[in-house]
Formats: C-alpha cells, structure tokens, sequence
C-alpha cells in the first residue's frame, strides 16, 4: 500500500502538471521541498498529511480517509496560481480508478479556492490546496 | 455542529472531516450541550498538545465557544501579547456573535486558534518543527474522532 502522495505524484506527473524531480520546468516531488542550485523555482510538492481507517465497506475491506496537500511554489504569482488550479481540476472528483494496489473511490478537494502562503525567503509565491481520498 | 475557525479566515469544514463527524454526532439522538462542551474541550486540549512548541502564544490563542459561553481565557507573553490579546477578543467575540441566540447553532460548539497565523503555521507542511506538527487541528479531530463521539455519548447516557 502506497503512501496516498506518491500515487498522487503519478497522476500529476501523468496529467502533465510536471516531471518528477525535474531540474527545470515544473518539478514534482513528495514529502519534500527542494531548494538549492540545482532546483528550479517552480515545485509542485505532494504531502501526506493525515490518515486514518474509514468506513468498513465489507469484511476485510476496509476504507483509508487519506488526506493529503498539493503545495506549488513559482516566482511568478499568476503561474504559480495557474499550476495550483491546473493540479486541481486533475484531481478533484477523479472517482473509481486504479492505482498501484489500491482502488481509489475518490478525491475531492477539502476546501475552496487555493490558499496563498506567505512568500518564501526567496520572495517565490506559494499556494496550497487540501484534498481527500477515499481508498481501498 | 462542530466547526473551526483560525483567526477570521474559517475553514470551517476542514470539510469532509467535520462532515463526517458531524454526520456521526447526529446520530446520537440523545446528545446534549454538555456532551458537545466536553467534546469541544477536548478536541482543544488535543489540538493544543500538537501546535509546534515553538508557537507558545499560538498554542494560548485557543478557545472554544458555544451558544451559552465559552472556554476562551489566555494568557499571551512577550512583546506581542497585548496586540495578541486583543486580537483573541476579538475573533472570540465575532464567533460568539455568531451562534449566539440562534437556535440553529444551540448545540454548536466552535473550536479555534486566534493567532492570525494560525492558518499559515497549520498549512505550512514545509516547516520543521521539534516538537508539534502542521495540521496540529486537524489532526486534533481525525485522531480523536473515537474519544469525541464517546465523549457525547457518555454525557448522553450520564443525563439519562
């Protein structure tokens, strides 16, 4: 059983939204910011952030609440917020797929628009957006 | 209803979290005010032990209100606290003004931080923290969703 960032970084990375650990252009990563000279400025970054059993659907079948954040970082404000929404709309109510060896019943997004975060040291803009997957 | 606020942006919500908790509260018919408080305090207490321990005025600007009162004292320190205890007053207030007196809201109980970096401290998944997590409300809920329905339950039974 995959920890729920690392199949969300295989949907991203499928969508188009970036390349994984890219040394230029969009770059994904999972549980990780990368900063330094090799990094490009513009990250997508998937985190897990909370887990937890779901509902029993049936015996020895039971349901993971797995949630997870999708944060993107770019020096430009408007990019930045475009790769968030981009991110989004491929994720937000994706139901009944495979992935790996879990069945994904759904994701859906926890909450509205992105959140802006503070900008980093380096003055990069940052958005986050929650979501949640129900997997089996 | 269970909801939470950081500051004056609400992520009330949290969304499917509450939605299923609430969907669970509901269920317990017999649910009274003092189980939804006993709840509410809990789920603070809980959520105060997460906030990183390098946030100590963030970790004081918690309270917890409901339609007939509220749990909201606190106690800031350093050079911040008088514009920190001002600004916990008021988010307490405006929450209070909210559910007081509607009987929508009679058994609501709202937990929150008032820092107005709450938000930012609870999203920010980048930061490294000795002792506390991001996500230190969330967690709060997800993690005790067990003990926060028995704590309702229990009062329940306690009245009957």
């Amino acid at each position: 059983m995959n920890p729920v960032a690392i199949d969300i970084k295989d949907i991203l990375v499928e969508a188009g939204a970036g390349v994984f650990a890219a040394k230029n252009g969009w770059s994904i990563h999972v549980d990780n910011e990368p900063d330094g000279d090799n990094v490009p400025d513009t990250v997508v970054s998937i985190w897990n952030t909370i887990s937890s059993e779901g509902k029993v659907i049936g015996v020895n079948n039971p349901t993971f609440d797995s949630y997870f954040q999708v944060r993107v970082r770019g020096l430009d404000y408007l990019k930045a917020y475009e790769k968030v929404r981009e991110c989004r709309t491929a994720l937000d109510r994706k139901t009944n797929f495979r992935k790996g060896d879990m069945f994904y019943a759904g994701i859906s997004t926890q909450d509205g628009e992105p959140l802006p975060l503070p900008q980093d040291k380096k003055g990069r803009f940052i958005f986050v957006q929650n979501f949640k997957a129900v997997r089996q | 209803m269970l909801a939470m606020t950081t500051s004056a942006i609400r992520v009330e919500g949290l969304d499917d979290v509450l939605e299923d908790l609430n969907k669970d509260i509901a269920g317990i018919k017999t649910r009274t005010r003092k189980g939804m408080i006993t709840a509410g305090l809990l789920i603070q207490r809980k959520a105060q032990l997460n906030v990183p321990v390098d946030f100590g005025n963030l970790r004081a600007s918690a309270f917890t209100i409901w339609s007939q009162g509220g749990s909201v004292a606190a106690q800031f320190e350093g050079e911040d606290s008088a514009s920190m205890s001002m600004e916990h007053a008021r988010v307490v207030k405006n929450e209070m003004l909210g559910i007081k007196g509607n009987a929508l809201f009679d058994l609501a109980v709202i937990v929150g931080f008032s820092a107005a970096y709450a938000l930012y401290v609870h999203e920010d998944m980048t930061a490294k923290h000795n002792v506390g997590t991001s996500k230190f409300l969330e967690k709060a809920f997800v993690e005790n969703k067990e003990a926060i329905l028995f704590a309702i339950q229990n009062e329940a039974w306690k009245d009957n």
